[in-house]
């Protein structure tokens, strides 16, 4: 993915701690401001949504598709793509579910194996597209197509499983009548890896390689534990979702996570990251993520089927896209 | 000869994937205990679909695009054609139909890519959705039906020639070769290798770049017509693999991530490679989805490993020589 | 030499009043030039004084902020194709062409003659290109691929490439840099024919020499201006000089190390860069001496300073004050030994552009400064405050973007960073290109700054009256080595253009050996 222009670079908005001056751009407010139409049309159009229920269920989406953001996001950010988010997730759906066969006892060991999946996974494309130079589309393709084929050949097509009493709790249950822990879970890690853009040294570091990858290396960067750094993270992050995803659904089915590939991108476009890489952060995509839920949750509530939903959450990506990467080329 | 030993000399990865696809066609054959023509015809008739796919995408990547959306529009092309003609229209016409529909759609994208700047992975990953859609709506379940002798066009023989080879050899010498041997090509290969040097040239980079997606969905609409003839139905889940095989197709077959380089003779070559890999994990009693991750291999090592020797030889060979 | 006879008569090209700038940055303001058909223009400026925008501007690859182009007494508004219909046709400085196609292809790309059914007619473009080459004397077949050509000649097809379209106004930048004498030669000769044959030339160069034996006027651009322009029979190279430089020379440098031996620095032994022509080097950086390498552009320079400074992949030794080691394997490495490099290329090597002042001054160092992986900022602030004032950046805000400073001023901000790491050894590729000359002064001050104070500092420049300024030592490169090394007095223009191209010619006589 790059862009080719002749000309100097022109003002964005960086995120970065050690500039004292935050430009207040477009990019920064559009994001909130869409989830605010949203939520609106919502609310006025569809009064069923005006129950703690509701807003608990809708949050509970969020919060699967927000943890997978995070990695998809960093990705972003640095100019590339994480494609696999969605197998991964199946993937770990499907082991999780497996493993834990629907008691407690297992659920370490279902743990453990989801922080392997995802490291593996994530180690395996930073290696690829760091070291290896795989170009990130690619690499992150063809991770995605063997981890379906291996979510096929461990669960020979058939869904087998349940997942503990425990990650179910932990998932379902409400509390503060809209909360659950995995909410919460969400919130505490988005806000992390806020704090972490914006205030570390991965974070300028990070920001330098999505801007300019040259520059950043000539300055001292270690560009490739950047990068790799970053896909791993995105595959802890989506293996968590999917073990998450676990809780939520209480077993497996074959490829839930397969959306979420879409989905973690579009959230993160809207969200105000810019496509091209350096610009944009978290901040955004927890709006993003919250009118990706809310628009198709309530296109579904319409009455739109299967088939209007695929075609919607492709228009919504194409139309912020068109709105958004035209601005952020320029700049 | 001299055409083809020039031919071999800019594009050493072509004869590289025919090499390739030469060891694994006697693995296959080594290993299918029934060899006969009319099997062969079967396999070459299969792997037509995706070698066309491939051809698109080889196209667009020469340009240095990428569209992620092929797959669905072989699955579009596919549902149209079985869908109308099942309720009656004839089916050529139907084909007519799903090729411009095909057409605006890589319209649509090239436009999208090209004149507006968008970066292609994410826009085709969005039409690609819109798209499923839109089949999904068409045709909910799998179904629909085509005539007979449409089904069976594939399986023809010419002699003792099977015509589905014809047309693996056939369509993409009808519809690049000239493209290859006309401006179109040139500035293709140009604007893929280094667009502002083609457009210092006078090359209008921006209907060249658009053109390729054009072309790519063109190639698509053919594997689906195909694809439609094959499985003599409609499934609007058909399409979802064509995509990733087709790029493991076209850089087996030596075509350049980074544009300006590769052949179509080695995307169909690097198809038809795939189709017979699949196969003899089959036939060595390997579960089909193993072609999954065979496949997901093959690809990461086609860039790793050519990536890696080059850094060795550098590596061992500090001089560079100016002079000739 | 003939000069072509001045007409009273129309220009054939007029350009009034040009501006064009970049995010903030003039490259050109209110240019003015005449072009006389059938004579040759020579544009003469340093680097930076925006010849290379001019020329980019009359071709159509940039439109200009403001100001006209009139040609055939027609105001134009041109892009690449239209000046190719106008007439007009150019060889750029950096080389365009594409190495995976032929040098037919590359010369005829996107006018290929057709044949029949609109097909590319092969033959007859070989034929044409054929011609073409024999006329600039070359000596490649036509269905050669250009990645397998030498630098020289693949500039030949560039200029071949210009040539195919039989133009009316020919635009050259900088077409002789890399060729040898005897390419030199066989160019300026053609440049003649074209001109008794009915074209006007452009000739952009910055080799005196050329634009008196070939132009019949000569027009100079200082900091984006057109200062004035001469007729080449009526004016001096002094004159020249003072037009391009507005000063005298002599007052611009400040003094040179005395002649006394000093201890050495760094040592480098054996140091390869592969993947570059770059092969075992061998040099020493004393103390107090500002060391320079020279030659012709592209034999190596560069690639020796990335690899010196762990940019790119490399082999040797080095060894610092004592301390002896492999070569680096990362700029991380670098900056921990404490060897540092500005970068060639400014913008997209030196700067992360988009981030602020300040973010790019704590870029390389942040994490000597961070607690336990968190930014301090108060520390950052004062760090970057501090580098601003010692480097006196303009504008002096922290928050100011990069990218929008002058050519001048972000270079300050790159040496600023690089002293904040606290370097023993500074390596600059080229440190002043495209800047205004008053950095430049207070560039070489601190350069010699550093050499005083016991740092060590390697350079490279393509600008030889400031080797021959500023160096104590001189290397000469050519094919990647050192082929000769000058100090003191054997410092001048002469000694090291001639050392430069012997070097290339022995390296020729070695390869056929």
């Amino acid at each position: 993915m790059s862009a080719t222009s002749t000309a100097d670079t022109g003002p964005s908005a960086p995120a970065p701690a050690v500039s004292r001056r935050r430009s207040v751009s477009i990019q920064t407010i559009a994001p909130h401001l869409i989830l605010l139409i949203v939520l609106a049309v919502t609310f006025t159009f569809a009064p069923g949504y005006r129950s703690t229920t509701q807003v608990a269920s809708l949050l509970q989406l969020m919060g699967l598709l927000g943890v997978v953001a995070i990695g998809q996001n960093l990705a972003i950010l640095v100019a590339g793509i994480d494609l696999s988010v969605g197998a991964v997730m199946t993937l770990t759906n499907l082991v999780t579910a497996l493993v834990m066969a629907g008691s407690n006892a297992n659920m370490p060991l279902a743990m453990g194996l989801t922080l392997l999946i995802g490291l593996t996974v994530g180690l395996v494309n930073g290696v690829g597209i760091a070291l290896l130079k795989v170009p990130d589309m690619v690499m992150t393709l063809a991770t995605m197509t063997m981890l379906l084929g291996t979510g096929y050949l461990i669960t020979g097509g058939v869904n087998k499983g349940n997942a503990s009493p425990a990650i179910v709790t932990f998932m379902q249950a409400r509390f503060a009548g809209v909360l659950t822990g995995g909410v919460v879970l969400w919130v505490i890690l988005g806000i992390g890896i806020i704090l972490v853009l914006r205030k570390s040294v991965f974070g300028m570091q990070l920001y330098a390689v999505g801007l300019s990858r040259r520059a950043a290396q000539a300055s001292g960067v270690r560009v490739a534990v950047i990068v790799i750094a970053i896909y791993v993270i995105s595959g802890v992050m989506s293996a968590l979702a999917g073990l998450m995803l676990t809780g939520y659904i209480g077993s497996s089915y074959y490829d839930l996570g397969g959306p979420y590939q879409l989905k973690s991108i579009a959230a993160v476009v809207i969200g105000g990251t810019s496509i091209f890489g350096g610009v944009g952060g978290y901040g955004g995509t927890f709006s993003g993520v919250g009118t990706i839920v809310v628009l198709l949750s309530f296109l579904q509530v319409v009455g739109l089927s299967d088939a209007g939903q695929q075609i919607a959450y492709g228009a919504v990506l194409l139309l912020m896209l068109i709105l958004f990467a035209r601005q952020q080329r320029k700049n | 000869m001299n055409s083809l030993k020039r031919f071999a000399r800019r594009e050493p990865s072509a004869i590289a994937a025919f090499v390739i696809l030469t060891i694994v066609a006697v693995g296959w054959m080594l290993n299918t205990p029934r060899l006969s023509i009319s099997a062969i015809a079967i396999v070459i008739a299969q792997t037509l679909p995706l070698a066309m796919v491939a051809c698109g995408m080889a196209v667009i990547i020469f340009g240095k695009g990428i569209d992620l959306s092929l797959g669905m529009i072989l699955t579009i092309t596919n549902v149209i054609i079985a869908y109308l003609s099942s309720n009656g229209m004839p089916v050529l016409l139907a084909a007519l139909i799903a090729l411009v529909v095909s057409l605006l759609v890589g319209s649509v994208n090239g436009v999208l890519v090209a004149y507006m700047g968008l970066p292609p992975l994410v826009i085709t990953l969005a039409t690609s959705s819109i798209l499923a859609g839109v089949a999904l709506y068409i045709l909910p379940t799998p179904g629909g039906s085509v005539p007979r002798w449409f089904s069976n066009i594939p399986l023809l023989l010419i002699g003792p020639i099977p015509f589905s080879l014809i047309l693996l050899i056939g369509i993409p010498l009808l519809v690049w070769y000239p493209i290859r041997r006309s401006w179109l090509g040139t500035a293709i290969m140009a604007v893929g290798e280094d667009d502002s040097s083609a457009f210092t040239s006078g090359i209008n980079v921006r209907a060249v770049r658009a053109s390729t997606y054009v072309l790519g969905a063109a190639f698509t609409s053919f594997g689906g017509m195909l694809m439609t003839m094959t499985s003599a139905s409609g499934d609007p889940k058909i399409g979802v693999d064509f995509t990733m095989n087709a790029i493991a197709a076209a850089v087996i077959g030596g075509t350049l991530l980074s544009g300006g380089r590769g052949t179509i003779a080695g995307a169909v070559a690097g198809a038809v490679t795939l189709r017979l890999i699949g196969n003899l994990l089959f036939s060595l009693g390997l579960n089909g989805y193993w072609q999954y991750v065979v496949i997901g291999t093959i690809l990461i090592a086609a860039l790793g490993v050519p990536y890696l020797i080059g850094r060795a030889r550098a590596n061992s060979r500090p001089e560079l020589r100016r002079a000739a | 030499m003939t000069q072509a006879v001045h007409d009273a008569g129309g220009a054939i090209l007029t350009a009034t009043g040009i501006t064009k700038s970049f995010g903030g940055v003039h490259a050109l303001r209110g240019v003015d030039l005449t072009l006389r058909p059938q004579s040759v223009l020579a544009i003469a400026g340093e680097n930076g004084a925006g010849k290379s925008t001019l020329i980019k501007t009359l071709t159509g690859i940039y439109q200009p902020d403001e100001g006209t182009i009139v040609i055939d007494g027609a105001e134009q508004s041109l892009t690449p194709a239209r000046a190719r219909e106008l007439g007009v046709a150019a060889v750029a400085q950096e080389l365009s062409v594409l190495d995976h196609q032929s040098v037919a292809d590359n010369i005829f790309l996107g006018r290929e003659p057709r044949g029949r059914f609109g097909l590319t007619d092969r033959q007859r473009r070989d034929g044409l290109a054929q011609e073409l080459l024999t006329r600039l004397g070359l000596g490649i077949s036509p269905q050669t691929m250009v990645r397998d050509l030498t630098l020289a000649e693949k500039q030949m097809v560039e200029i071949a490439k210009a040539m195919s379209t039989s133009p009316r106004i020919l635009i050259l930048d900088e077409p002789t840099s890399g060729l040898r004498e005897g390419d030199v030669e066989t160019l300026l000769k053609l440049i003649r024919q074209l001109r008794d044959a009915g074209t006007s030339l452009v000739l952009v160069t910055h080799r005196m020499s050329e634009m008196f034996e070939v132009s019949d006027a000569i027009m100079v651009l200082k900091d984006g201006k057109h200062v004035g322009t001469r007729p080449t029979a009526d004016t001096t190279e002094a004159e020249i000089v003072k037009l391009m430089v507005g000063r005298e020379l002599a007052a611009v440098y400040p003094p040179k190390a005395s002649d006394q031996a000093a201890e050495t620095i760094l040592t480098v032994s054996g140091l390869s860069v592969p993947g570059t022509m770059v092969h075992d080097i061998s040099l020493t950086i004393p103390k107090g001496k500002l060391v320079a390498l020279a030659g012709l552009a592209g034999h190596g320079q560069n690639d020796l300073l990335e690899g010196l400074a762990g940019l790119r992949p490399s082999r040797g030794n080095l060894t610092l004050d004592g301390h002896e080691f492999s070569a680096l394997r990362s700029v991380a490495a670098g900056i921990r030994h404490g060897i540092v490099l500005i970068p060639e290329d400014r913008k997209s090597q030196g700067l992360v552009l988009p981030m602020t002042i300040s973010q790019n001054i704590s870029l390389p160092t942040v994490f000597r400064r961070a607690k336990a992986g968190w930014i301090s900022r108060t520390a950052e602030k004062e760090v970057a405050t501090k580098a601003i004032s010692a480097m006196a950046i303009r504008p002096a805000d922290p928050g100011k973007i990069a990218g929008q400073l002058s050519g001048g001023n972000q270079q300050k901000i790159v040496i600023g960073k690089w002293l904040v790491a606290d370097p023993r050894v500074i390596l600059c590729a080229d440190p002043t290109r495209g800047i205004d000359v008053g950095t430049k002064q207070e560039i070489y001050g601190l350069l010699r700054k550093l050499a005083n104070d016991g740092i060590g500092v390697l350079m490279l420049s393509t600008d030889l009256t400031e080797i021959v300024g500023l160096a104590d030592i001189v290397h000469v490169m050519a094919e990647g080595r050192i082929v000769r090394t000058l100090t003191g007095s054997q410092i001048t223009e002469e000694t090291i253009t001639g050392a430069a191209f012997q070097g290339v010619e022995e390296s020729i006589q070695e390869e056929s050996a």
